[in-house]
């Protein structure tokens, strides 16, 4: 048998592998730096990293104690917040994008409160934030449900019993046991983000994030400077994703 | 001290009734019951875990009902100890005694005493997830003891693990609360666990304490048909009584009568010990003090170590007995034989009327 | 780990906090066809003006759209079509127009397509025909490069009396009569033989990457990507603004979104720019002094990249008084 799961896994990895690879076929080095690495390329590369690390750290601090109570916490209707907190995951990333203006744009009634903040919407970076922060949050939440669930309540019970008020037992006891489950919902969270265009081109073209820009030269110049954009990109991906996994295996 | 006043719980599929119970300072009280008494709710009420619905827990003269489990000072050990995975089997123990703000030189000597206490010391570097399930108990040990609890509640700390190590565990818990002297509740199902353990039993059904007694009262007093059938006693009859005069009452079961030192009357439900059935050849018997002499024949015989199980049959009426295999032997006792039993009136309890 | 996580929380805000110290630019956001990207990009370039000019390209359909549906505020609005912003936009969101350059409708291909050498402005018909060649447009209902590329078809059908509207018809759900068709909301089609996206450019990379063999493009947008094509007759291009061609073009009529609310007939007409600032621009004054650039300087740059300008640039409606001296007002 493990030859064959073997042979399967190498077909899904394979199928992954290949449309990356002819990303980086084809493409030199001076292509790269003219498109990838140009100003313009540039400054979206740090749009994007700059709005899903935040969008991440949001996520982190609104999520974390909604996870633990959809996990702990027994009420009426909590599937449907659970569903809820899932739907961003179903909604095509045009309509969350068509949504989120219509709910939050500068003239609507949230929206004019946080406009007279300084946080507008549309086409600032808060507005992308906002969009990554909107898709990813399935992924944060579910994922630290699956790792506060997965505690032993009991281990809990006994730091409760040996002095432990409800704040050190979480923070000394359950997060630490869960942490694997935060740092693969942040992973996911971040990468989500980074990839998020569809939404984007509606709620907050400009600041143009890398993934914006990506498509606008694809659509104006065509494949090949398409590629020599995102090269930069997939490389610091995938450079971040091995560096994060290494580090949290280290803990 | 632990004192509870009429507590009532109601979790849907789990109820307490009006419990009232009292832990002596120093006592090793023995929560028993089958499973669904609600023996673990008890136990996680008086934690402050879960909320009553009404009654009040004491402990030490200060009324705790509505503190949460952090200011209670009463430590917890659950089925599967629930040991921190990630902190070394040091920081397990030690992890109370941080929270009491002690400095580390106090800390590292009080884990240390505490681990060579439970025989542990060897171990205190270890992650207690490659820890055996004995050695993983005396850590839930030490980490609760340590703190110094007002009391440590037990929860079926013996039941996960293989036969062996129970026993050896159940001595090892019995000398360590004769050497400590710390007050305990201890849950389980197993009542030879509690005959062993215990200073009193609390005897549990259905949400309600039955009855808080020693083991040996117990055994010779069950006084309710459900204790008897938990504790597995045999020769449980139901039969009609009427009472002879004399403080003595005659019982009907089917073909046999017998004399018993309980006065009733009516439809009773009767148990008689194993132990209280005496055999002998058949023949002429010398004067003895039993009231009760009847025949009766042999159904089968079984070897339920130490001791041999003989079943009689009189007529309908089925009764067991226990003899060595001496006695066995000597009395030569198989199927098919009959013999003359003996039973005293005072060995047949009337549990139920 | 609890270092790890700091360090992200920290590095988040840091890389955060320029967005929230720099107060808002000022901006002129233009909505503008998918074929005016290059040579607005090149007029950016070398406007001088002190301000940042935001270009958000998109089918024109869209463009308005996203001003009339969505309630976007765009300064300019340049559409492929300028018969799309009285239709679209007249009252509420405008009340004016110039026209400033021109195009034409030529078949786009690369030497990896079928029959590529063979392939010129008389067999073209036959060799779309073909079963073994996928061609492709833009979807009508979002672009009007699409409708136009129906039209150029069914004109083409007539003109050379290839059943080029048969074809069609059996592999789109369109409903074909003469050279009058009815796109359906959304528009299918056979994808073994008839490809659509929702902007023509992106028709491009499907050819580059040799999925697609011929294409309906603008002739600016065959010539900046460096495409082959073939150039089609003036009877059918829409590219010619002759009185006797504007004749023969109208005969072609196409209905997009059928069967919606949104339902709108086309008329063929030579293919012109248009462009306006809306009633709803938030920097006008910005936008007036960048489209007075368009309209003297700009018009140079059309006409270098394939898109032939309009001189001087024809404006209808409630032309404002700046621009009054650049173009020719008609009534």
């Amino acid at each position: 048998m493990a030859q064959g799961f073997a042979a399967l896994g190498l077909l899904l990895v394979l199928f992954i592998l290949l449309p990356l690879a002819s990303l980086m076929v084809g493409t030199s080095p001076r292509e790269v730096i003219e498109y990838g690495l140009d100003g313009e390329a540039l400054s979206a590369l740090y749009i994007g990293i700059a709005a899903s690390l935040l969008a991440t750290v949001i996520l982190m601090v609104l999520g974390i104690p909604l996870a633990y109570v959809l996990a702990r916490r027994e009420f009426k209707g909590r599937e449907l917040v659970k569903a809820l907190v899932d739907l961003p995951l179903i909604v095509p990333h045009g309509v969350a994008g068509i949504a989120l203006l219509v709910a939050y744009n500068s003239r609507a009634t949230i929206g004019s409160l946080l406009a007279s903040l300084g946080l507008k919407l549309e086409d600032s970076f808060w507005g992308i934030v906002a969009v990554m922060a909107f898709v990813s949050a399935p992924l944060m939440v579910d994922s630290l449900i699956d790792g506060f669930s997965g505690v032993d309540v009991n281990l809990e019970h006994v730091a409760r019993s040996l002095g432990a008020s409800e704040s050190t037992t979480f923070w000394r006891v359950t997060m630490p046991l869960a942490s694997r489950s935060l740092m693969t919902g942040s992973l996911l969270s971040w990468a989500r983000g980074m990839s998020e265009v569809g939404a984007l081109l509606i709620v907050a073209y400009y600041p143009k994030s890398i993934n914006v820009l990506i498509m606008e030269r694809f659509w104006t110049y065509g494949l090949k400077v398409a590629k020599a954009t995102a090269l930069p990109l997939l490389i610091i991906s995938l450079v971040s994703f091995v560096a994060i996994r290494r580090l949290s295996r280290r803990v | 001290m632990i004192e509870v006043r009429g507590l009532s719980v109601d979790l849907g599929e789990f109820r307490l009734r009006d419990i009232d119970l009292v832990v002596e300072d120093g006592e090793y009280l023995v929560v028993m019951g089958p499973s669904g008494a609600g023996k673990t709710v008890l136990l996680q009420t008086i934690l402050g875990i879960v909320r009553p619905i009404g009654g009040r827990i004491v402990v030490d003269d200060v009324d705790v009902t509505d503190f949460p489990p952090e200011r209670r000072g009463l430590s917890y050990v659950p089925q599967n100890y629930a040991l921190f995975p990630h902190m070394t089997v040091f920081e397990n123990i030690a992890f109370g005694l941080r929270l009491r703000g002690y400095d580390e030189g106090e800390i590292n000597e009080r884990v240390r005493t505490f681990a060579e206490i439970m025989g542990i010391e060897h171990l205190l570097h270890r992650n207690p997830m490659t820890l055996s399930g004995g050695e993983q108990q005396r850590v839930a040990l030490a980490r609760a003891l340590v703190v110094d609890p007002r009391a440590i509640l037990l929860d079926e700390p013996l039941s996960a693990l293989d036969k062996s190590r129970r026993i050896e565990l159940q001595s090892f818990l019995r000398r360590l609360h004769s050497e400590l002297g710390f007050t305990a509740m201890h849950v389980t199902h197993d009542y030879l666990e509690a005959s062993l353990l215990a200073d009193r039993i609390a005897v549990m059904f259905d949400g309600r304490v039955l009855r808080v007694a020693s083991f040996q009262e117990l055994i010779e007093d069950p006084s309710d048909e459900r204790i008897v059938e938990f504790m597995g006693m045999d020769n449980v009859l139901r039969g009609r009584a009427e009472k002879v005069g004399n403080g003595l009452s005659k019982v009907r079961i089917s073909d046999l009568e017998l004399v018993t030192a309980y006065e009733a009357e009516g439809d009773v439900v009767l148990v008689v010990r194993p132990e209280d059935i005496y055999i002998h050849p058949l023949g002429k018997l010398a004067p003895m003090s039993a009231r009760n002499v009847f025949r009766g024949i042999v159904e089968s015989v079984e070897f339920r170590s130490p001791v041999h199980v003989v079943t009689f049959r009189i007529g309908e009426v089925r009764l067991r007995s226990v003899v060595t295999r001496q006695s066995l032997e000597e009395l030569g006792i198989e199927p098919r034989k009959e013999f003359l039993l003996s039973v005293k009136a005072t060995a047949v309890k009337v549990i139920s009327q | 780990m609890r270092e790890l996580l700091v360090a992200v929380v920290i590095v988040a805000i840091l890389l955060s906090l320029p967005f929230l110290l720099m107060s808002e630019p000022k901006v002129i956001k233009v909505f503008h066809a998918g074929s005016l990207t290059v040579p607005l990009k090149e007029i950016v370039k070398e406007y001088d003006g002190n301000v940042e000019i935001r270009l958000e390209g998109s089918g024109s359909v869209e463009a308005a759209g996203k001003i009339t549906e969505l309630g976007k505020r765009a300064d300019i609005l340049a559409s492929a079509d300028y018969r799309l912003i009285p239709s679209m936009m007249y009252p509420n969101y405008a009340d004016w127009y110039v026209i400033f350059a021109t195009n034409e409708i030529v078949l786009a291909y690369t030497e990896k397509s079928k029959y590529a050498d063979e392939i010129n402005s008389e067999n073209w018909s036959q060799i779309l025909m073909k079963d073994n060649v996928r061609f492709g447009f833009s979807d009508p209902n979002k672009d009007p490069c699409g409708y136009r590329s129906v039209m150029t078809l069914l004109l083409a059908s007539k003109l050379y009396n290839v059943p080029l509207d048969e074809l069609l018809r059996e592999n789109t759900n369109m409903r074909i009569e003469g050279t009058e068709a009815w796109v359906p909301d959304p528009v299918e089609v056979k994808v073994e033989r008839i490809v659509i996206r929702p902007k023509s450019v992106e028709l491009i990379s499907l050819l580059e990457a040799g999925s697609l063999d011929y294409a309906f493009e603008y002739k600016s947008v065959a010539v900046q990507h460096n495409l082959k094509y073939v150039d089609l007759p003036s009877q059918i291009d829409l590219g010619s603004p002759d009185d006797k061609m504007v004749a023969v073009y109208s005969k072609a009529v196409v209905h997009i979104f059928v069967g919606s609310d949104k339902e709108r007939k086309l008329t063929g007409a030579p293919i012109a720019y248009g462009l306006t600032i809306p009633k709803v621009a938030e920097n006008k004054e910005g936008a007036l002094k960048f489209v007075k650039f368009i309209l003297t300087k700009g018009l140079d740059i059309f006409d270098r990249l394939g898109q032939p300008a309009v001189r001087p640039p024809v404006a209808y409606g409630n032309v404002p008084a700046e621009l009054r001296d650049v173009v020719e007002v008609r009534p």
